[in-house]
């Protein structure tokens, strides 16, 4: 009695037991033209070489829908990051300045077309009221800015100029008195990456606030750097009636966006 | 006769019964040209063929896996800079209609907020249009002595304008502009407000200014421009704004209004 084998379902015999089988069965079992070992093997050697050869081809395949799917993703990116380029020059935290000292921003990237600057603040002015100064590149002469300040209280309204600073006003800030009362102000530097022959400008409007009498007050100030140089850097402080440098106090935040791609 | 893929030596039986012993052997298990030998030698291409596939698709996974891991990296950073991006300037609410904005829940995610829009007051009727101080206040708080103010307005009706400049104390509000009473002809005045580091909960008391300009009726024949500000005596972060036209007897409501809150980061 034979067997069949797991796979294939070959035909086995049992040598102790299957002595009785003729020859010409045997010969019919092992190499048979229909149904034999031989057609067996034959036809799933058939099977499994067609089956390589489709995966094969399904996977050469596979891999060119793989590769036109990375290629089109890589190129979605490419476009994503460019579109992202473009919206951080649109508007960006530059920088932030919190705590005590003078700001100074150095290295500003030139991705933007303006600058925006936003803070609260006092300075370590002794007495009420303090003003806020910018200057650029590290440019501390007086001679190379004239500015121009309005600020109203409730006692008075001034205006003024001077180019003896070293700096442009940007806004007014409490000083040393009336400890948590401060001061804010919003101020615009624009086309400081410009290297057109133009001075550079800026202007801010703002705030003090202080308890005694007239000291609180609303106020505009701006003014010119007289050089067309892109701006690399800004140092922002506070300024008094002469131009000395004030640091500002623990409390002040301000922060530099950059905008206009 | 041979077989159809390995063609390996099979026998019609009843035609091929005949042949001898060692011409099966042969066929069968001869050194060549035997049906073992020609499955020798299939088995051999197969195993070379699954090995060649086999390396063909661990080659062809290296580059796929460098470039999945290039693009990934690649989103991960469009990711953080989108994000950066997304943050860095929004709007955080909307107002409109009629009615007193009251901005709530307000995140505690960025740095400053800007307030702006448009509205005219339901107060008042007219014509002729009169002139009302707008008010914000922070975290529902309208305690009168809690808030200080600097009010710098120059506003009248044609040929006539009166310009003032003075502080206040008492009203439980940061004065940040002005606007006009209904009347035949509002206009809505835009207004701009700006409060600096809003979400802190230490450093000075918290700040504000706005300013407005504008008028009512055609010809703005009553119009005005206000610069205004003070602080709330807090330092806690402001997690609530409500704005409103500012009279001693109540609050006021806007109307056709549209305001946005923006946050910087």
């Amino acid at each position: 009695m034979t067997t069949s084998s797991s796979n294939l379902k070959l035909t086995l015999y049992n040598n102790s037991s299957d002595q009785s089988g003729s020859f010409l069965t045997w010969t019919r079992n092992m190499s048979g033209s229909s149904n034999s070992n031989m057609t067996k093997i034959d036809e799933w050697a058939g099977g499994a070489s067609g089956s390589v050869t489709n995966l094969s081809s399904s996977f050469s395949g596979s891999l060119t829908a793989v590769n036109n799917l990375i290629t089109s993703l890589s190129g979605s990116i490419t476009t994503i990051n460019s579109n992202i380029t473009t919206l951080q020059s649109r508007m960006t935290k530059l920088y932030e300045f919190s705590g005590a000292g003078k700001l100074d921003f150095n290295n500003i990237p030139q991705t933007h077309t303006h600058l925006l600057i936003f803070g609260v603040a006092k300075c370590n002015i002794s007495g009420t009221v303090g003003d806020v100064g910018i200057d650029f590149n590290g440019d501390a002469n007086s001679a190379n800015y004239s500015s121009l300040q309005w600020y109203k209280n409730t006692l008075a309204e001034y205006i003024t100029s001077s180019t003896s600073k070293g700096g442009i006003w940007l806004g007014s800030v409490g000083g040393t008195s009336a400890s948590n009362y401060p001061g804010m102000f919003l101020a615009l530097i624009p086309n400081y990456s410009s290297t057109a022959s133009i001075y550079k400008v800026g202007m801010g409007i703002g705030l003090a606030m202080q308890t005694a009498l007239g000291a609180s007050n609303l106020n505009i100030q701006g003014g010119a750097w007289l050089n067309t140089d892109a701006i690399t850097r800004i140092r922002i402080f506070g300024l008094s009636g002469t131009s000395y440098r004030y640091s500002f106090l623990t409390g002040t935040k301000i922060t530099v966006y950059g905008f206009g791609g | 006769m041979t077989t159809t893929n390995l063609n390996l030596n099979t026998y019609n039986h009843g035609v091929d019964d005949d042949e001898s012993f060692q011409k099966y052997r042969t066929d069968l298990d001869g050194t060549t040209d035997s049906n073992m030998t020609l499955i020798d030698d299939w088995a051999g291409l197969f195993a070379l063929s699954v090995l060649t596939l086999a390396t063909n698709t661990s080659v062809s996974m290296t580059p796929i896996n460098a470039l999945l891991g290039s693009i990934s990296g690649s989103i991960v950073n469009s990711r953080s800079a989108s994000s950066i991006i997304s943050g860095c300037f929004v709007r955080l609410d909307t107002f409109s209609g009629s009615g007193q904005p009251d901005f709530s829940g307000i995140s505690s995610s960025y740095t400053h907020l800007l307030l702006m829009g448009r509205g005219y007051l339901t107060y008042g009727g007219g014509p002729p249009a009169f002139v009302t101080n707008l008010g914000i206040d922070f975290n529902g708080d309208s305690g009168s002595s809690n808030y200080f103010s600097i009010i710098w307005k120059n506003s009248g009706s044609s040929g006539s304008y009166t310009e003032t400049c003075a502080t206040d104390s008492s009203s439980g509000a940061i004065f940040v502009g002005q606007t006009y009473t209904n009347s035949s002809f509002p206009i809505n005045l835009p207004i701009f407000v700006l409060i600096p580091n809003y979400s802190s909960s230490s450093g000075f008391y918290k700040i504000a200014m706005g300013f407005s300009v504008g008028g009512s009726g055609e010809g703005l024949l009553e119009a005005g421009a206000a610069l205004q500000g003070g602080t709330w005596l807090s330092t806690n972060a402001i997690n609530r704004i409500r704005l409103f036209g500012y009279t001693a007897s109540a609050k006021q409501d806007f109307n056709e209004s549209e305001f946005s809150l923006y946050g910087f980061i």
